[in-house]
């Protein structure tokens, strides 16, 4: 139902390309990010962590570092007795006035360990003869998720692919790290935090240091990255509030590389042993998947199996293992990229069995189309405009050592949100501010809030203050879930809208209308139909007064949606004499509801794409077998890709205006890996069935497929 | 942990002649190049020195000229200098190539030859190409200067003949003949160290000899002169292949393991030499 809040038909701004707001000011150096604020006075904190992955603390002794030069504070994190329960889990810290003192004095503190039995991987956690590391087990079984009747449609296949998947664990690797600078006054608390959740981190310094929230105000106006890691103050946030407070200083405490693989998050592994069945002719019948993964010290680890496809008949079970490393935290579409994968692999290996398109196999197999499951579509689409008629069969026939293939892969994401409010003042001086707690993640929040607010008012983007990314705004929740746009959206077009028809309510008089007939546009606010009859913004706000319009509003149902659906396509190179995948081509199909701004759209897009490239062919946390320790905290050894690395990217956004605005952060990370990895094996032939696509791995597949497998 | 920088002084020569009395009379001194791998092991916590020369401005020891027939690359020439080098592009193109692939830009306008060399690490883009091109290592200290064939400076994992007072000051590289190839290995397409780099010289009608060379096989750069032998004297690619995998030594390790690393260095060997003899 059309209401007065309704997005406009013909919207001026929204769904145009709009340059971000802040991208002067980041490419300048202007914009301040949580690494870049320095306070008068400032002391720099650094953490002690457990080189051990599992560990009884026998002592902890302060006493050096406390002497050390330029210390001002020093700190135990756990207590002498307590355990320690991965590589990098928080000991103690200290704070001095410069960073190398800092660094100095914490090699002072003296921590003693009495090292106990870890595990460095899951087949270590599942060994029968396992000691007991973790309180309650060290592995936890899930229900198990069953549907149809899974014999009866394993006798109706008439083939069966049984075999064992799987995905790696990845770290979030932000570019700026976590951490934050902490200053008090008194028992007020100013944190400057690197955080995807302004005003729930507020919250939690307020829980954990045993303060009011309303003694907390926590700021964050540019952030390198997140990702799903940065929801809290996390110890590292608490630590340095802390030792701020015994300072009786402002600290600044940011991780280091090492800290950030260790002690972030990541993305769990995920394994799946799977058999599925199909029909002669390319139906599904059956789905059999026993699943398991690592999250690392007692976290969960969980995704959906199997991803998208209509199995009519299917029986999962998942476990938890828990090892010795620090713990999973979302990332980005937490839980999807591993199902997609698991699935997508599959499903080529099924189309093959009776030489089907895998894209014809999929179509067949979709659940039924809806607003939110276009895969249908996006599949017609993309085979065309991506050329996949000229697809070979598995295994490229052209001679030489270069082997080219394509794969595609599907996905889907909800990105629902709600629960923001807003603020918006305009001054006589035809001013306007918006104002809501929300963040800017590197996303493009800022501008696709004054975008909105600017469409409202008929004006440019340029006459549109935005204010977010502190505490003291209205409220809004953390970026997470790609929530962020469905929530804020709502409430500043409501927001907005109301502040208009106060401004309306005071220039109606003046040109002998009732409000009801005024619209605003292009700069002017007139009556309806008859453009001439109205005033300049400038001059309509001279009717305001005295009193500013200001005007609090929140999220109304009907101006966001749910629910987003994508298919990708890859081309990729694999040099069969050293084993190295270039991807060369990407298409990414993808919708978002309405869509704010054209281009931050598609930047979601591209990241998304460029963070997958990174999962399938580079990233990969390595802990050592033996001593637990990760062998790459760096980002010398833990690879990302580099910009040749980069393919062409091409963006199709679906733009669906009617369903209101969808959060696009995540969604398109997901295909992107399982399509590369489907591009491999259509190449070489070659079925490699975990991540990542590392050149030892794709070697040994393909002397593996010469060896003994058919092309 | 990082290293810590309190405690660590540099010393700050104002010509080769000053420094090499610096290395005689205040050593033992970690020399300081363009400070690329240095600042590594720096951030590693591994950077044992507490005290540095530094040579970066030691201008002279930048040159790259032409003497006679010989090729003279002075130790400080950095690889984007080599990559810009006429006389480097003409006379060593596989240098050139090796130099393109270290790091990226910044990496190059940094890091030098010498460092590269005498940082001897088994995985070091230049160091297969200097090993093929028959290079000799110029050393000089306050007493006197030697020149050491590339093929026998290294001694060991990550040791070479260098004493500790001298300084590497400059590379000769004799005239090569034949087809000069190189090929680098790495993850992904810059920014990466090596699993496997090689360097190979094909003769060109009756001009040149056979030459390969190979970097992160074994634990220094390897010549794999019986391959070479092989080839030359008229063997199969595949007996060459097997002669070449006795010469090496791959470990495994977190760049990539032995397998890979055998598996590709016969590989590229086959290529080389089928590039070789394509018209
Ligand atoms: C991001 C990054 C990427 C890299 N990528 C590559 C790569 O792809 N391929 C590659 O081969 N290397 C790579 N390196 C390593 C490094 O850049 C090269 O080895 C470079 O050539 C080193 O030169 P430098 O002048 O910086 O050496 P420095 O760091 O200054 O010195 C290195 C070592 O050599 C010694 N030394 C330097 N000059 C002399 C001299 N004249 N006489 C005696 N001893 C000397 C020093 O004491 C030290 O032990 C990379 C490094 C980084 C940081």
């Amino acid at each position: 139902m059309a209401n007065k809040y309704s997005w406009p038909e013909k919207p001026a701004l929204l769904g145009t390309s709009v340059k971000r707001l802040d991208g002067p000011d980041k490419v300048t150096g202007r914009a301040k990010y949580t690494y870049d604020i320095n306070r008068p006075g400032m002391l720099y904190g650094k953490m002690v962590r457990s080189p051990l992955p599992h560990a009884r603390v026998v002592s902890i002794d302060l006493s050096a570092a406390e002497k050390a030069p330029g210390v001002k504070a020093v700190l135990a994190h756990v207590a002498v007795g307590a355990q320690v329960m991965y590589q990098g889990d928080p000991v103690a810290a200290v704070a001095a006035d410069t960073e190398e003192r800092a660094l100095d004095a914490a090699r002072m503190i003296r921590v003693r360990y009495e090292a106990l039995p870890h595990f460095a991987n899951v087949e270590q956690a599942m060994a029968t003869d396992a000691p007991a590391v973790f309180p309650g087990g060290n592995t936890r079984q899930g229900a198990t998720e069953e549907t149809g009747d899974l014999v009866a449609g394993f006798a109706k296949a008439a083939h069966i692919v049984e075999a064992t998947y799987a995905t790696h664990v990845i770290t979030h690797v932000c570019l700026e790290t976590h951490g934050c600078v902490c200053e008090w006054d008194g028992d007020k608390l100013t944190a400057w935090i690197s955080t995807q959740a302004v005003i729930q981190s507020a919250q939690q310094f307020a829980q954990a240091l045993g303060i009011p929230q309303a003694n907390v105000h926590t700021i964050m106006q540019y952030m390198g990255g997140g990702f799903g890691s940065k929801f809290g103050p996390d110890s590292q946030g608490i630590i340095c509030a802390k030792l701020a407070k015994l300072a009786k200083a402002p600290v600044k405490l940011m991780l280091d590389r090492k800290e950030e693989h260790l002690d972030t998050g990541n993305r769990p592994s995920a394994t799946a042993h799977i058999r599925a069945g199909i029909t002669a002719d390319g139906m599904l019948t059956a789905f059999d998947g026993q699943s398991w993964g690592t999250g690392g010290a007692g976290a969960t680890s969980g995704f959906p199996l199997p991803y998208i496809y209509n199995f009519p008949t299917r029986k999962r079970t998942h476990k938890d293992v828990y090892i010795n490393a620090g713990q999973q935290r979302a990332m980005r579409a937490p839980g999807h990229p591993q199902g997609c994968f698991l699935t997508e692999i599959l499903m080529d290996e099924l189309a093959d069995t009776i030489k089907m398109d895998p894209v014809a196999f999929r179509v067949k197999n979709l659940p039924p189309a809806a607003p939110n499951a276009m895969w249908a579509e996006y599949f017609a689409r993309g085979a065309k405009a991506f050329g996949w008629d000229k697809r070979h069969a598995t295994g490229d026939p052209t001679p030489g050592p270069i082997k080219t293939g394509m794969g595609v892969s599907a996905h889907r994401w909800g990105g629902a949100g709600q629960g923001s409010q807003a603020h918006v003042d305009i001054m006589s001086d035809g001013g306007i501010v918006v104002k809501c707690g929300t963040q800017d993640i590197g996303t493009g929040t800022r501008t696709i809030v004054g975008m909105v607010a600017a469409e409202t008012f008929g004006l440019p983007l340029s006459a549109i203050k935005v204010e977010i990314g502190d505490s003291l705004l209205p409220f809004s929740g953390g970026s997470g879930g790609s929530t962020t746009a469905a929530s804020a959206m709502p409430a500043i077009r409501v927001t907005s809208v109301d502040a208009l028809e106060a401004l309306f309510a005071k220039v109606a008089p003046a040109l002998g209308t009732a409000p009801e007939n005024l619209v605003a546009e292009g700069g002017r606010i007139f009556i309806k139909g008859t453009p001439a009859k109205g005033l300049s913004w400038k001059d309509a706000c001279k009717l305001i007064g005295t009193e500013p319009i200001s005007v609090n509003g929140k999220w109304a149902q009907g101006l966001s949606g749910s629910g987003t659906s994508g298919v990708q396509f890859a081309e990729a190179s694999v040099d069969i004499e050293t084993g190295i995948v270039r991807v060369t081509r990407i298409l990414a199909i993808q919708d978002c509801g309405l869509i704010v701004d054209k281009l931050t759209a598609e930047s979601q897009a591209y990241g998304g794409v460029i963070a997958a490239i990174n999962f399938a062919l580079f990233e990969d946390r390595i802990l050592d077998r033996v001593t637990g320790q990760m062998v790459n905290p760096n980002m010398e050894m833990y690879l990302l890709a580099g910009m040749s690395d980069v393919p062409k990217i091409d963006i199709m956004l679906n733009n669906m205006p009617e369903r209101g605005v969808i959060g696009i952060g995540e969604p398109p990370t997901v295909s992107t890996a399982s399509a590369i990895a489907n591009a491999v094996r259509n190449a070489t032939g070659a079925t490699i069935r975990s991540l990542p696509l590392h050149p030892h791995k794709v070697l040994a597949a393909l002397e593996q497929e010469k060896a003994g497998g058919t092309n | 942990m990082i290293g810590s920088l309190s405690h660590r002084t540099l010393l700050q020569p104002r010509s080769l002649t000053d420094a090499l009395k610096m290395l005689r009379d205040e050593g033992p001194l970690v020399p300081l190049a363009g400070c690329t791998d240095l600042y590594v092991s720096l951030n590693f916590g591994t950077l044992k020195g507490t005290r540095f020369l530094n040579l970066w401005g030691l201008a002279g020891l930048k040159d790259i000229s032409v003497r006679g027939d010989v090729l003279s690359i002075g130790a400080l020439a950095t690889h984007t200098d080599l990559i810009r080098s006429p006389l480097v592009q003409k006379r060593i193109p596989m240098l050139a190539a090796a130099a393109r692939e270290v790091g990226g830009v910044q990496i190059q306008n940094r890091g030098t030859l010498g460092g590269n060399v005498a940082n001897a690490s088994p995985a070091g883009d230049t160091l297969p190409v200097l090993a093929a091109a028959d290079a000799v290592v110029v050393l000089r200290s306050a007493a006197e200067t030697r020149r050491v064939p590339f093929t026998t400076f290294y001694t060991g994992y990550r040791q070479s003949v260098r004493r500790l007072d001298e300084l590497i000051v400059g590379f000769e590289i004799p005239a090569i003949h034949g087809r000069q190839w190189f090929r680098k290995v790495g993850t992904r397409a810059a920014q990466a160290i090596s699993k496997v780099v090689i360097a190979g010289v094909a003769p060109a009608g009756r001009a040149g000899s056979v030459r390969v060379a190979l970097g992160s096989v074994a634990p220094t750069v390897v010549r794999a002169t019986r391959t070479e032998a092989a080839l030359a004297g008229g063997a199969t690619i595949g007996d060459a292949q097997r002669t070449l995998l006795e010469e090496i030594a791959p470990i495994d390790d977190i760049r990539s393991t032995s397998e890979y690393r055998r598996r590709v260095a016969a590989n590229l060997l086959a290529r080389f030499w089928a590039d070789a003899h394509r018209k």
